[in-house]
């Protein structure tokens, strides 16, 4: 099973992200509550695919991205970054500092595993 | 005898005094010529003939016995002399006694002119042949004339003489000016008709003057009584008691000694009061024979009223000046003034007060170095030469405005000042009319500051984007959850339970469409959304529409359908919003239609718009809701909101997209039949209209 690491500080986003990329998307899931537990926890695991939040205290999702791209397992690892705003011109900022799609927030649950998948194999076919 | 030629001729003017001395001293001048003239005629006649005599005679002109004393030169000016005042019957005494004097002052200048002994001898000699011969000469022609003759000369003298005094009379009458005539003691001798009828008394010509010969001066009444009486006689009166107050202009001509002394007045004798410039004039009277003043009235009321009336107007327009000045100055606004090469004329107190705070130059300087732009620090040359101020609103506001000589309002730009040394951020609001002054085009510019405005603005702002964020983030946890359960994350559940859930996920999504509204809403009507306007071509987008509409129709049992086609009509418009404004008319259309019915949508000309319409067949709009139907949250019942779902926003947003795109929203309804909404966008036509892309009326230009 494919396993995504998501990295959200809001408890509520992080339960309903699990639970739909769970028993709608069949993905493994592992929640991380801040950039700094993600780059912690990021060693010993292998996700293949990491949900980074944006808007996060303390270190936001572009901090993070660089952290952890200094560690040679996650250097190429597919990363989407979750936004509540989205401007036309910033989603090509986002994918210049390293990820490779965005989904705004509030997302649906509902769509979100497609959405992970669909970025994803975009980015694969490249 | 060169020298004695010389003397004579250079000293004509001496000769003249020195007789004239003379005559003055031994009484002669009682009886000759009161003008100098006069005097200094003989005289040249005299040195002329002497100097004649000079030439022709080498030696004196000794006296013969046989001599000619009438055919000869030398004499003839004596002899032609002696006809005239014959004629005139000056007495052979007079005439030979005066002449003597002639004599003696040619005499008196040789001696005075230092000669030596031997030629001062020669001279005096030659003169006194002369003077001699002169005299024979006069009187052999004196005793040829009869004494008849002398009589006809007489009378005749006499008639001229007359004729003169006639004349003269009718002229000092005929003068337009009230003349006085004063004598040696001030009182009055004569005065003119206009004088008389400047002091209101009516009278004939010459009244004055005929009343002396009639009645003696010293039968009259006394000066004052005269004067109270109203009688027109005023000769002999002393001149003060006409006009008490020449008294002392009078002290100061005696005194000074000029020939005219000249000076205003106003003079209240008469029933209207007048203005006067009044002149005193010594008699011109070389023999001292009249002595008196001349006392001339210029009525100058006419000029003094128009000097009056013009200082008044002067005063009123300063008034006025002033007033506009005051309003200029205090109006609330900054104002300045400026030609169309920017360069300021004139500005008001708050610019001076808000601006110049450090003694800037302002007048004549270009709006950023007067105000203190940073722009202008930019490049030595100041306002207009700096990188930013290519892009300068301002500028680009004012130069516009000069060369279209068309209004523009209310600008609004962020700018940073240098005030007092310190660097002062502000939000104002410009706006510059064209205005003409002395001939030339200027413009009138107004800044207002807006930061207090813009602040709370941006408070607002903040607040509703803030308070929308935190009513939208726990609202997506809410409908996520929800929408989780629903699919079965946890398994199926039970009837009841998945009634439940659709209640509370249906009402989170009304919450969030509720919320999304007013935020688009505030969004529209402050401005912050600009409407990307671009000519586009409205059938597409409504073929476009209507197919992205249909599912949601299906649902209501209504089918879509387009009616009348405009192809290749095409309207200013932003596409998205567009988009949006006939999608929420349909659904619309689409909830309050009856069931199996049809919406169409259409689209045709009215007048010079593009107008897109949108029909159902349905309830209609009730009457007591007709006027309410664009207003915020408007809906008819409260029943709709529970039953179609929406928050009463939908109508509201579409009219504020419409006018901000310049178009007019509307529409018409039949209760119980249908109902049409429409919407009119002006129509692009290539060739009329110029750049296609800009803002939306009314948009503003966020800070540069």
């Amino acid at each position: 099973m494919q396993m995504v690491m998501v990295i959200e500080d809001e408890p509520d986003i992080q339960v309903i992200a699990r639970i739909a990329l769970e028993k709608l998307g069949k993905f493994d899931v592992a929640v991380c509550g801040s950039g700094a537990e993600a780059v912690r926890i990021a060693q010993n695991l292998n996700p293949d695919v990491i949900l980074l939040d944006v808007m996060m205290p303390e270190m936001d999702g572009p901090a993070t991205l660089k952290k952890l791209r200094e560690n040679p397992k996650l250097s190429s690892t597919p990363v989407i970054f979750m936004t509540a705003k989205v401007q036309p011109g910033e989603i090509e900022r986002y994918k210049k500092l390293g990820a490779i799609g965005v989904i705004t927030k509030p997302f649906d649950p509902m769509t979100l595993p497609a959405a992970v998948r669909e970025i994803w194999s975009n980015a694969d076919a490249k | 005898m060169e020298k004695l030629q010389t003397l004579i001729s250079n000293n004509e003017e001496w000769l003249m005094s020195r007789v004239l001395g003379y005559a003055q001293d031994l009484g002669y001048s009682k009886y000759t010529s009161t003008l100098k003239e006069a005097w200094r005629i003989s005289i040249s006649g005299l040195s002329a003939s002497l100097l004649t005599a000079l030439e022709t005679y080498r030696k004196s002109p000794e006296l013969g016995p046989d001599d000619d004393y009438i055919n000869n030169p030398v004499t003839a000016f004596g002899i032609a002399e002696a006809q005239k005042h014959r004629e005139r019957g000056v007495p052979l005494a007079m005439f030979l006694g005066l002449m003597k004097y002639y004599r003696q002052s040619y005499i008196d200048l040789v001696e005075k002119a230092g000669f030596e002994f031997e030629y001062q001898e020669k001279c005096c000699r030659f003169i006194d042949r002369f003077f001699d011969r002169v005299e024979i000469g006069f009187c052999m022609k004196w005793a040829e004339l009869s004494r008849d003759k002398a009589v006809e000369e007489q009378q005749n003298a006499n008639l001229l003489m007359t004729n003169e005094k006639n004349k003269y009379l009718t002229i000092f009458e005929s003068i337009a000016d009230p003349a006085i005539l004063l004598d040696q003691d001030n009182r009055i001798e004569n005065m003119n008709q206009a004088a008389v009828q400047m002091l209101n008394k009516g009278s004939t010509p010459g009244s004055q003057y005929y009343r002396l010969l009639q009645d003696s001066p010293f039968t009259r009444e006394e000066p004052d009584e005269a004067a109270a009486s109203g009688s027109n006689y005023y000769k002999g009166l002393h001149i003060t008691s006409l006009f008490p107050w020449i008294k002392k202009y009078l002290e100061t001509f005696a005194r000074g000694g000029q020939e005219k002394s000249v000076f205003e007045r106003e003079i209240k004798e008469t029933d209207n009061a007048l203005f006067f410039e009044i002149s005193l004039a010594r008699m011109q009277d070389v023999s001292e024979k009249f002595r008196g003043i001349v006392v001339t009235l210029h009525d100058e009321t006419g000029y003094a009223q128009t000097e009056k009336a013009l200082k008044l107007a002067l005063k009123e327009a300063e008034v006025q000046r002033l007033n506009w000045q005051a309003i200029f100055r205090a109006a609330p606004v900054g104002i300045m003034l400026m030609d169309e090469d920017l360069k300021i004329v004139q500005i008001n107190d708050v610019i001076r007060r808000d601006f110049a705070g450090d003694n800037r130059h302002i007048i004549g300087e270009q709006p950023g170095n007067a105000l203190g732009c940073i722009y202008s620090l930019e490049d030595p040359r100041g306002c207009g030469y700096g990188e930013s101020c290519r892009e300068c609103l301002i500028r680009k506001t004012l130069l516009e405005v000069a060369r279209s000589r068309e209004t523009v309002r209310g600008r609004e730009v962020l700018r940073a000042f240098l005030i007092d040394g310190k660097e002062v951020q502000f939000w104002f609001s410009i706006s510059a009319e064209p205005v003409t002054i002395d001939g030339r085009g200027h413009m009138l510019v107004t800044f207002e500051n807006i930061t207090e405005r813009k602040k709370i603005e941006q408070m607002k702002n903040e607040i509703v984007s803030v308070v929308s964020h935190e009513l939208r983030t726990p609202l997506t946890s809410i409908t996520g959850s929800l929408g989780l359960l629903r699919a079965g994350a946890f398994g199926d559940m039970s009837e009841g339970a998945v009634d439940l859930i659709d209640i509370a996920k249906r009402n989170s999504e009304r919450l969030v469409r509720l919320i999304n509204d007013i935020l688009d809403i505030d969004r529209i009507e402050s401005g912050q959304s600009a409407l990307e306007l671009r000519p586009l071509e409205i059938m597409p987008l409504i073929e476009q529409t209507v197919d992205a509409s249909r599912g949601f129709a299906h649902k209501f049992g209504v089918s879509l359908e387009i009616g009348d086609r405009l192809p290749e009509a095409r309207v200013v418009a932003d596409g998205d919003r567009l988009v949006q404004v006939v999608t929420n008319l349909i659904s619309n259309a689409v909830k309050f239609s009856f069931p199996d019915k049809a919406v169409k949508v259409s689209a045709l000309h009215h007048g010079g718009s593009i107008r897109t319409c949108v029909t159902n067949h349905g309830q209609g709009i009730p009457e007591e809701f007709q006027s309410r139907i664009f207003g915020k949250f408007a809906q008819a019942h409260s029943s709709d909101a529970h039953e179609k779902g929406g928050a009463g926003l939908g109508l509201n947003i579409c009219k504020a997209i419409v006018e901000k795109m310049g178009g007019h929203i509307g529409f018409e309804s039949e209760p119980g039949a249908s109902t049409t909404f429409f919407f009119d966008l002006p129509e692009w036509r290539e060739q009329e209209n110029g750049p296609a892309k800009k803002t939306a009326a009314g948009g503003r230009e966020l800070h540069d």
